[in-house]
């Protein structure tokens, strides 16, 4: 019968001769199974880009004072628009930018 | 100069970055690989088969990985739930192998033999045992270390290891040293 020191030498042996196992593919065919980030139909993605930005344009236009004039270009071109006005039109529209894109991404985690 | 596993974990985490994944992969592969041939009596693509589910298992759930443990020693855990699984699925087969294992002693005549041997000579122990040994012998990992893999007692641990030692080495008396 082996004794302890034997079955130690045995295991020494199989450490040091463990031998290395060539990548042969081994990794691409763990990548090609790994789950793809989930990407949402471009239509749902546009959907919402196009709905928030509706929503960010109407809160827009209701603090600009824009209903008291003809057109957008009159607005632009308008050297006595207050201070107030164009700061909430920024902020409307990177609020409208960034819940868009919150949306966008809870939908792909499927956070939402 | 190699980048530390942690680096490269937390590019996968933030980026979702393939390619840190698949240097992890390729640190691995071959540890695991051995590791699953010698728990699966040397049956290379069900040993093939089991560490590519262990790595797609690790992606999934890498963000649950604390940093606590050796990032290998969570991986072995993975694998050790994986085998386990298989284990349990194919219990029926697994028995009815373990009863054609001839007992005809262990003669390995290369090192490639003996590898090849001592993982058919492990089928006689339960697949939990297995890995025990597995772990203590040739990965050399502590009783605690194992506890922690398994997931399972101390003290099994010490039991499983102690009660195998001794049937091992009945099953290895024909090897000799320098073969």
């Amino acid at each position: 019968m082996v004794d302890s020191n034997n079955l130690d030498h045995m295991f020494n042996t199989l450490r040091n001769t463990e031998p290395y196992l060539e990548d042969k593919g081994f990794t691409s065919g763990v990548l090609a199974r790994l789950p793809e980030a989930k990407q949402l139909p471009a239509w749902l993605t546009n959907l919402i880009m196009l709905g928030f930005t509706a929503i960010g344009s109407a809160i827009a236009a209701s603090q600009a004072p824009i209903l008291e004039k003809l057109s957008l270009m009159e607005l632009l071109t308008q050297t006595t628009s207050s201070l107030f006005s164009l700061t909430t039109l920024g902020f409307a529209a990177v609020t409208t930018f960034v819940t868009c894109y919150i949306i966008i991404w809870m939908a792909q985690n499927d956070s939402i | 100069m190699e980048i530390d596993d942690g680096a490269l974990i937390n590019r996968v985490l933030d980026k979702g970055d393939e390619h840190a994944f698949s240097e992890l992969v390729k640190r691995y592969q071959s540890q695991l690989r051995y590791s699953l041939r010698s728990l699966t009596g040397w049956d290379e693509a069900l040993a093939d088969d089991l560490a590519q589910e262990t790595f797609i298992k690790v992606y999934k759930s890498l963000h649950q990985y604390q940093g606590n443990a050796k990032f290998f020693t969570w991986v072995y855990r993975i694998a050790y739930n994986c085998f386990a699984a298989h284990c349990r699925k194919q219990k029926q087969e697994i028995q009815l192998e373990m009863e054609d294992i001839p007992d005809e002693g262990f003669n390995p005549e290369t090192e490639a033999d003996l590898h090849r041997d001592f993982a058919r000579a492990l089928k006689v122990f339960e697949p939990q045992q297995r890995m025990a040994l597995h772990l203590s012998y040739q990965r050399q990992l502590s009783h605690s270390e194992i506890a922690e893999v398994m997931d399972c007692p101390l003290g099994t641990v010490k039991s499983y290891i102690n009660r195998g030692q001794e049937v091992l080495k009945q099953r290895m008396m024909s090897w000799q040293p320098g073969e």
